[in-house]
């Protein structure tokens, strides 16, 4: 191991043969201990016990810290005197400790003083127990469906979806509000009957579209369009819920503008999709994308480093179905059903969310009078400023979508959403030349299909019901755009394109 | 900020080192600082209205002083003071009541008032601070020293372990807590730690646990038996005492890291055998008050039974009125101020009428008063919860199983609802058992009524595992979304 810049025996800091690097007072204070692995530091946290806080705060901005950031930047100089790794489910997350010693006199005191304190000695407690049950994990993992949620937009796509195990969709729209609305208004008056944005996630017009360039194709359709929906939000439906047998052929990510810049948007981590749906995946590697700023972690640190506080609900969930097993004789021998129990088991589990998106809170008939509302202030605060910091880090969540659908061997279509002469004219010009020309750009280096709306039709006022929403009339254009690129991108037409009607001589027709 | 937040279990330590780090010359400006930061983060403007009051009754209090004791000018600064205060809560608290009120009245002949054009927002534990106010003002109108460093003064009010929900300090008792350095020993951190972790164990396990299932009861009154009506008011009272206590608790473990007594605003309420017993032990610091300021400037007892009588209802139906700006308070006033009216009224028969003097001093009336008592408390509760008056009076018949369908087998189903959600509540009858057995035992043992656990001295190493296990359950039931108290915005 490198030795470290010449030191006097004397000096609080002494060097070890092995590798550890120690900081004491005394030498008979220190006890030797291994090192035995080096931790990301980018997971880790660094714990600071000391019974000399003077001599911490000296140390560190003396003496420590730098070699701390040199430790940290080396991994081969080890700063640490002992390590421990915590077996961790989701990964390795260890812990580091450094213990800063004092002479035994001292010590004797502090430790008179710790052992006089009931909330010192119960603060040691809980960290044992905490740092026991982080090692253990004796609670088993809970099921990610039976954690209590509330009922948001991502809740009811989600569930609808992943009942579609069995047959999962071959078309998934990604996008927000802007494609939610239009398509939903669309298929109302497509299947002339009330759609409920709420429960219905098909797309019966997109599915004749593509039928219809694709003869044969089958192309079961699910919108996850939802309101706000940043393109974060897209990767996490895709990382969450597309995997194996349940992935669709083609994902068409409808963007527009906003997905990218939305001034009211705080970090990745903090919409309501991404909390639900990190439930069903690991998303430890998102950390700096998701939450960029370290204020923005605090309660990840939080749920990550305390044990009870980050497994709380599974605790909950596993004690209520314990608790409701050994209660159910009693319950079903001396009670009758109560009025307020009549609910289906569904509903009762999310009863005390009551902020929930119910079914029949949004419904689009097929003929709704047309009715402009002037959201123009709105569209203006959410594009106040270009948002450069943002545009890059929901940038990066794009080519991670793209990037997980070349894996998982989806074929994905890039379209620009419309946008309406009065939307643009309210956005800075540069937003939207540099919406364009990134959509161009990623399309181009990941090489799939880019499809501009506002060049491919013509969209008149009526197709809007308000600054940048489309009612029916753009619904129907915007599907129409949608269908045909899917059918023109040769992955997407060959994923969606029956076996038996491949062409022989044509890519994809080979028989495997 | 909430006492149940993250945000408070970073503020707090900070603001307790900072404090014992800081000379003490400096402490009250540090903790005038801090209590102002707490305050602002709600709704920063707000403090402007705080620090506009305090400047105000400041100066009021010093001219009072100033002023000659059997004099005119010191009854006027009184009455201004008074009002100037009592508008301020009046407006931010009463006005769109008493806007819709009037309405209501001057719809007979086809008139309204017009709108209020513009938003009004209760601020923060405004009828609190108002009433140490008025307090302070009656008080040395009265002849009592009126603070003169403005400081200690503007702490007074805003003092942030009691600024949102109290309770409501007496300038006497807080005040020259500030003249004199405060010691941390480790007892007093020990004290100040359990009761927090106690407050907060009141407030978010059981207070909040029984709040999401009474939010479900009193939402769908109408599918409720009788006896799921009782059930409801019985969780509702629960909740209100666990909840309130334990900010209560709270603010005094807060109060205490630094020093400081706060008052004792509950003592076993449920186990009184009087509704006068019951108002002694609720609530204490509102109920002090009412009784100095406002039952007291009435007449009191002064002038005979009827009298006294109609002075306590008076004084309770402002209390309800100050409890919120709606109808159903008013009527909760008044059915406290009927409670009480009708205790004195017996009170004064079982002194005189020897049969029944028997009677109330006998061993066996002592569990019949305490449930009688508690059974009218909660009776009181159906109106006090509901948030209009008809769902209150719907609440109110299946409480006396009045109900449609008529008395029969029905209503006496033991329904009992197993509801989903946090592990705690499966059964509600059995968690209320265990809370009012809890109840007895704490009068049996000295120490809860405080909030510290009476752990016998050679069971000592019990206590920091009692803590530690009520921090770890407060961690692992606690919400996400920290839920507010109930007196929040009062």
């Amino acid at each position: 191991m490198p030795e470290g810049p010449g030191r006097s025996e004397s000096s609080p800091i002494r060097w070890r043969s092995g590798g550890g690097r120690v900081l004491a007072d005394q030498a008979q204070d220190v006890q030797p201990i291994s090192v035995e692995h080096w931790p990301n530091p980018k997971l880790s946290p660094i714990f600071i016990l000391s019974t000399q806080p003077k001599l911490v705060i000296v140390g560190l901005l003396d003496r420590l810290l730098p070699f701390a950031l040199r430790s940290l930047l080396t991994p081969n100089v080890p700063l640490v005197m002992a390590t421990g790794e915590v077996g961790y489910n989701r990964g390795s997350c260890p812990i580091l400790v450094i213990v800063i010693t004092s002479p035994l006199n001292r010590f004797k005191k502090t430790a008179g003083v710790l052992r006089s304190s009931n909330a010192l000695m119960a603060l040691l407690v809980v960290f044992g127990l905490n740092l026991t049950f982080l090692c253990f994990h004796p609670f088993l993992k809970a099921d990610p469906d039976a954690l209590p949620s509330a009922r948001s937009w991502v809740w009811w796509a989600t569930q609808d979806y992943m009942h579609l195990h069995h047959e999962p969709p071959r078309v998934v729209l990604l996008g927000s509000s802007m494609v939610m609305n239009a398509s939903w208004l669309q298929e109302a008056a497509y299947i002339k009957k009330d759609v409920d944005f709420v429960v219905n996630h098909r797309s019966t017009y997109l599915e004749s579209v593509i039928e219809k360039h694709i003869p044969g194709a089958k192309a079961t359709s699910f919108n996850f369009g939802m309101p706000g929906e940043m393109i974060s939000d897209g990767y996490m439906i895709q990382r969450a819920l597309f995997n194996g047998a349940e992935k669709p052929k083609v994902v068409a990510l409808c963007l527009g503008t906003r997905d990218f810049m939305d001034t009211s948007f705080d970090c990745a981590a903090g919409t309501k999709p991404f909390q639900y749906l990190e439930r069903f995946t690991d998303t430890h590697d998102l950390l700096e994308l998701s939450m960029p700023n370290i204020w923005q972690r605090k309660n990840f640190y939080i749920k990550e480093f305390v044990y009870f506080e980050g497994q709380k609900w599974p605790i909950q969930v596993t004690l209520s179905e314990h608790i409701k097993n050994i209660l159910h004789p009693l319950v079903a021998a001396f009670c009758k059903p109560s009025a307020l129990d009549i609910q289906s088991e569904h509903d009762k589990q999310y009863a005390f969310y009551r902020s929930d998106i119910e079914k029949g809170v949004w419904v689009a008939h097929p003929t709704t009078p047309y009715h402009y509302y002037d959201n123009s202030g709105d569209w203006q605060r959410r594009h106040k400023n270009p948002n450069q910091k943002m545009f890059d880090n929901q940038l990066k969540w794009l080519e991670l979508s793209l990037e997980r659908c070349k894996k998982e061997n989806i074929a994905p279509v890039i379209v620009n959403v419309p946008i309406s002469p009065i939307a643009l004219s309210l956005i800075p010009a540069q937003v939207y030349k540099r919406h364009v020309d990134t959509l161009q750009a990623v399309a181009a280096k990941y090489g799939c299909l880019y499809v501009d709306s506002n060049a491919k039709q013509t969209f008149v006022a009526q197709d809007f019901t308000d600054v940048c929403h489309m009612g029916a009339s753009g619904g129907k254009k915007l599907l129409d755009i949608v269908g045909q690129a899917i059918a023109d991108d040769a992955r997407a037409s060959m994923a969606l394109t029956p076996s038996g009607s491949r062409v022989a001589g044509q890519p994809g027709a080979e028989i495997h | 900020m909430l006492f149940n937040s993250t945000e408070y279990l970073i503020f707090l330590p900070i603001v307790v080192c900072l404090f014992w780090l800081c000379p003490f010359k400096y402490r009250t400006a540090l903790l005038l600082l801090a209590s102002y930061v707490f305050y602002m983060t709600w709704r920063p403007i707000y403090g402007l209205l705080m620090m506009g009051l305090t400047i105000a009754n400041y100066f009021i209090g010093l001219t009072m002083s100033n002023s000659p004791s059997q004099g005119k000018a010191r009854k006027r600064f009184l009455v201004t003071g008074i009002w100037l205060n009592v508008l301020a809560l009046c407006f931010f608290k009463y006005a769109y009541f008493c806007r819709d009120s009037a309405n209501s009245v001057l719809a007979l002949v086809h008139c309204q008032l017009p709108k209020i054009p513009f938003d009004i927002i209760l601020p923060l534990g405004i009828s609190f601070f108002v009433f140490e106010f008025i307090h302070y003002l009656v008080d040395v109108y009265r002849g009592s020293a009126p603070v003169k460093n403005f400081l200690e003064f503007a702490l007074f009010p805003s003092f942030f372990p009691t600024q949102i929900a109290g309770p409501i300090k007496r300038y006497q008792d807080f005040c020259p807590q500030l003249k004199k350095p405060q010691k941390l020993t480790v007892q007093e951190f020990d004290t100040g730690i359990e009761l927090l972790l106690f407050g907060l164990f009141k407030k978010v396990i059981v207070g909040d646990g029984i709040g999401m299932l009474v939010t479900r009861f009193f939402a769908h009154p109408e599918l409720l038996t009788s006896v799921d009506a009782w059930l409801a008011c019985y969780a509702f009272a629960f909740q209100v005492y666990f909840d309130f206590s334990g900010y209560t608790d709270i603010a005094r473990g807060s109060a205490q890291l630094m020093g400081f007594k706060v008052p004792l605003n509950f003592n076993l309420p449920f186990l009184s055998q009087s509704f006068a017993e019951y108002w002694k032990r609720w609530h204490i610091s509102l109920g002090m008050w009412l009784k100095d300021y406002v039952y007291i400037p009435l007449g009191g007892s002064r002038g005979g039974r009827f009298c006294a009588e109609r002075n306590l209802f008076l004084t309770m139906l402002i209390a309800g009125v100050w409890h919120g700006a709606a109808m159903h308070y008013v009527v909760w006033g008044a059915y406290q101020g009927l409670a009480l009216s009708l205790h004195k009224e017996w009170r004064h028969w079982a002194d005189n009428v020897s049969f029944l003097k028997k009677i109330a001093e006998s061993k066996p009336f002592k569990p019949f008063a305490i449930l009688l008592t508690f059974n009218t408390f909660v009776f009181g509760m159906a109106m006090f919860r509901s948030e209009t008056i008809d769902t209150g009076l719907k609440m109110t018949q299946k409480l006396l199983f009045l109900s449609p369908p008529p008395v029969g087998l029905n209503a006496f189903n033991l329904t009992l609802p197993s509801l989903s959600g946090s592990a705690i509540y499966p059964m509600l009858p059995l968690i209320l058992i265990i809370l009012a057995i809890g109840q007895i035992l704490a009068d049996r043992f000295p120490g809860p009524i405080n909030g510290i656990a009476p752990i016998p001295p050679r069971l000592r190493f019990v206590r920091p595992v009692y803590l530690a296990a009520m921090a770890c359950a407060l961690m692992a039931f606690s919400p996400d979304i920290a839920p507010q108290f109930v007196y929040f915005q009062f």
